[in-house]
């Protein structure tokens, strides 16, 4: 089994978000890059393949060189192969077409991407590969099983959780559940050493337009402060919720 | 051209969502001079949607669409989108939709744009304010396809009673064989209480609790018993 990981580069989870050139861009200054923790979650269900089924497992990622420590990273974590998409990911359309151009000339069996990537949360990357290729897709993936051909999952729903049955070759938009962050994978020394010598492709991107494109951005007002309210004067707490949260 | 809405419905009912869609759609509709078209697939009783500003159902029941299957869906969307000539295609934040959104926005060459907080900034070019960075900010995005996909965030712009004379239409979008490679097998689904997406108010006492169980009081009995006598409430 041929399997891709879709891999993006974002900040990590704990950093200050500021923007630059008038609130026109992300300001990247003193910012920490991560694999998308979505990602990673797909990633270790992936090395789980090749330990279990003897999958090989490529990720790939559209960016430019400054990505290439995330890759270097995966590659650490276990990943056969890399590929870099040599491109300014403009928009999900863009990075879609390119994902797509890399599984049709590639021949894999399952590509895995996080449902959504937590810089511009668009949650569209899976699902517009899945439309541009025609394969089958399935989104909000929390588990995973593969025997042949033949795949059973589960997905999130609103209130609950659905199984269903399908085949390969697959798209899935994963989260937490493909695997759980107790079994995430820390890379240790002698898998960042050999993740140097694994081969890193870089491909040139191929023609595509954005569809939309980020023109703005602002930071929301900042939170008030908390007011407290005594257990015993409940006359308070109900004039707040009615008077100045308007609640009740 | 109109502006169309898929209208969410579960066992024949309306998602509170559907209604919030409808209110959106409306107030965008007027602003363009235009009207709202809502595709429903199986549900029940449409009329409902008629209090919320939509002017046309397209009503779509096949027995095939009785389990949600997001590529058929997307088509029976698509297909609709088709009929009405709409410029925007309106969805919600619900999973279903957000599984289903992406494979719209493919199949009519549309831009999409998701986690959409209010109304447009701007109509031409089309500018809408979104979510990003996990919440942390905001985004105005501009998308530059004649076909528009928005997806709207959960409770962002609320539900608005605006009554409009409503025509139904049988709708029976050809759906193709290829658009059921993904069973399903089973749905687990907690019954008879209400999803967070569908809650009315929400008491919450913290993050990642789940529910009064993990609240550390020695008796949290009374908030499942008001649970039941409230409709809508949601304990986390």
């Amino acid at each position: 089994m041929k399997i891709l990981v879709c891999i993006s580069h974002v900040p990590d989870t704990t950093s200050k978000i500021n923007f630059a050139n008038g609130d026109t861009e992300f300001d990247t200054n003193g910012v920490q890059f991560v694999i998308n923790p979505n990602d990673e979650f797909g990633l270790t269900r992936a090395i789980w393949f090749q330990e279990q089924q003897g999958a090989t497992v490529t990720v790939v990622n559209v960016g430019g060189p400054e990505t290439e420590p995330t890759l270097r990273k995966a590659l650490a974590i276990g990943a056969n192969e890399a590929i870099r998409i040599n491109a300014n990911p403009t928009d999900g359309f863009f990075v879609a077409k390119q994902l797509a151009e890399v599984i049709k000339n590639g021949g894999y069996d399952l590509i895995i991407a996080g449902k959504e990537s937590l810089d511009y949360n668009g949650g569209m990357v899976p699902g517009m590969v899945a439309g541009l290729l025609g394969y089958n897709f399935l989104n909000s993936c929390v588990s995973l099983t593969v025997e042949g051909t033949s795949a059973t999952a589960s997905r999130e729903i609103d209130g609950g959780k659905e199984t269903v049955s399908t085949s390969l070759p697959l798209i899935i938009g994963g989260q937490k559940g493909l695997v759980e962050e107790k079994d995430l994978r820390i890379p240790n020394m002698r898998g960042i050493m050999t993740a140097r010598t694994k081969v890193l492709t870089i491909l040139e991107p191929v023609a595509a337009s954005s569809e939309t494109k980020a023109i703005k951005f602002e930071k929301p007002a900042p939170r008030s402060a908390v007011k407290l309210v005594s257990a015993d004067n409940l006359d308070e707490l109900i004039s707040l919720l009615h008077n100045e949260a308007k609640v009740i | 051209m109109s502006i169309l809405i898929y209208a969410e419905s579960a066992e024949g009912k309306f998602k509170k969502v559907a209604f919030e869609l409808a209110s959106y759609a409306k107030k965008i509709a007027e602003s363009l001079g235009t009207t709202v078209t809502a595709i429903t697939i199986n549900a029940g009783d449409v009329s409902e949607l008629s209090n919320y500003g939509v002017d046309k159902v397209l009503k779509v029941n096949n027995d095939k669409l009785s389990a949600f299957t997001a590529k058929a869906y997307a088509d029976a969307i698509k297909q609709a989108a088709q009929k009405e000539n709409a410029q925007v295609i309106v969805l919600s934040s619900t999973t279903d939709s957000l599984y289903l959104a992406p494979l719209v926005s493919v199949a009519l060459d549309a831009g999409f744009a998701s986690n959409v907080v209010g109304l447009p900034v701007n109509i031409s070019p089309f500018q809408v304010k979104r979510t990003a960075f996990s919440n942390k900010a905001f985004n105005t995005t501009e998308i530059s396809t004649a076909i528009k996909v928005l997806s709207i965030s959960k409770n962002s712009y609320g539900i608005f009673e605006n009554a409009s004379s409503l025509t139904q239409e049988d709708f029976n979008p050809s759906i193709d064989d290829a658009d059921f490679g993904v069973k399903v097998v089973s749905v687990e689904k907690a019954s008879g209480k209400v999803t967070i997406a569908d809650a009315d108010i929400v008491v919450s006492a913290g993050r990642g609790l789940k529910g009064p169980e993990n609240w550390g009081m020695k008796n949290w009995q009374p908030f499942l018993e008001l649970q039941q006598l409230v409709q809508n409430l949601f304990l986390i």
